[in-house]
């Protein structure tokens, strides 16, 4: 049973560096070939996991090997334009200028009844409303609206809004992120001042303290 | 969050305590295992037959009683070759051969040696 325990903690903390070093998308977001690397892993590390009589040895090489075909792969797709969409594949035009595009569909084995569900998950109920709509290399479907049914942006209003920089959480689960404190370049005694105002005896009282560019602090206490 | 650690430290507490105790277990039945068989093994270089038939009679008792808890530890497929080696052995101490009943005590002696062996936590076995 113990023998089991650790080959299983063994496996996944390795499949955890290994996931780590191979990048961060999210599975939904995989490319081809992201996804049956992630797929062949999860099957590879069962067996040894639960099958005594398999060397971890075993278990581990085909998963390492996967890691370097899958850097690899992504070296080139990143270094060549032309191995990226025969490895990646193409983004494929599914509406070009409010016209659905029949040839493409058919193609990349997409049915009228999918392409009306993303665009529905997408927020465009109205197939009416698109000028453009491409199906990603991840499988995503980006939509562009026509111009007249976007969402209007200050621009549109000839507004020009304050500049709106980056947030910086000063303190996280009660503890000051000293890295923050400089970049935001101010001191402890004006932290201090301005957690007083916020009525905080402990500092472990706080969750989340962020300073916004103009040097404003939100603070978000724990609850009582 | 307040329980993730005490859970934690209860899973792995408990497991810890299920293999000592299962490992205890397959090691002193396989012992006593292995002790009747060294015995019949001297019954059987004696020529005393009739007290090797009765031997092997407890041990293929004894052993029905115990292999479905074994089944729960061990791997089924060390349990069905003990099954095999012990009805050949049941045979030839039956029919009185000699050589082949020493032969499948020895078999069935590092059968059940190599079990506690391979249940016990060492490196070789984890890795």
């Amino acid at each position: 049973m113990l023998i089991i325990f650790f080959r299983t903690l063994i496996l996944y903390f390795m499949v955890v560096v290994v996931m780590r070093i191979m990048g961060k998308q999210q599975i939904g977001q995989l490319q081809p070939y992201e996804f049956v690397v992630a797929l062949m892993i999860a099957d590879l590390v069962a067996v040894p996991m639960q099958n005594k009589g398999i060397p971890l040895l075993s278990g581990i090489i085909p998963i390492l090997t996967l890691m370097v075909s899958q850097l690899f792969l992504s070296y080139i797709s990143m270094k060549s334009l032309r191995c990226r969409s025969l490895i990646c594949g193409t983004p494929a035009i599914l509406i070009k200028k409010g016209k659905i595009i029949t040839s493409q569909l058919q193609q990349e084995r997409y049915n009228i009844n999918d392409l009306l569900e993303e665009l529905r998950v997408a927020g465009y109920p109205n197939i009416a409303d698109v000028e453009y709509a491409i199906l990603e290399t991840n499988g995503n479907l980006s939509v562009i609206p026509k111009v007249t049914k976007r969402p209007v942006n200050p621009e549109d209003l000839n507004l020009s809004p304050q500049y709106e920089g980056l947030p910086l959480p000063i303190i996280i689960d009660g503890q000051i992120i000293e890295k923050n404190i400089k970049d935001a370049n101010i001191d402890l005694n004006m932290l201090n001042d301005q957690l007083k105002m916020w009525k905080v005896d402990d500092i472990k009282d706080v969750i989340l303290a962020s300073l916004d560019p103009n040097n404003i602090l939100t603070v978000y206490k724990r609850e009582e | 969050m307040k329980y993730v650690l005490p859970l934690i430290t209860i899973i792995v507490a408990l497991i810890i305590l299920i293999d000592i105790a299962a490992y205890n277990y397959l090691n002193t039945t396989s012992q006593n295992f292995n002790n009747t068989i060294i015995k019949i093994e001297k019954d059987v270089n004696n020529g005393k037959w009739d007290s090797a038939k009765n031997k092997i009679e407890k041990l293929d008792k004894t052993w029905n009683k115990i292999n479905s808890k074994w089944a729960i530890l061990i791997e089924h497929n060390e349990i069905d070759e003990i099954d095999i080696t012990l009805a050949k052995l049941k045979s030839y101490i039956y029919t009185n051969n000699k050589n082949f009943s020493l032969a499948e005590l020895k078999t069935l002696n590092e059968k059940f040696k190599h079990i506690p062996v391979s249940e016990k936590l060492i490196l070789e076995n984890i890795l």
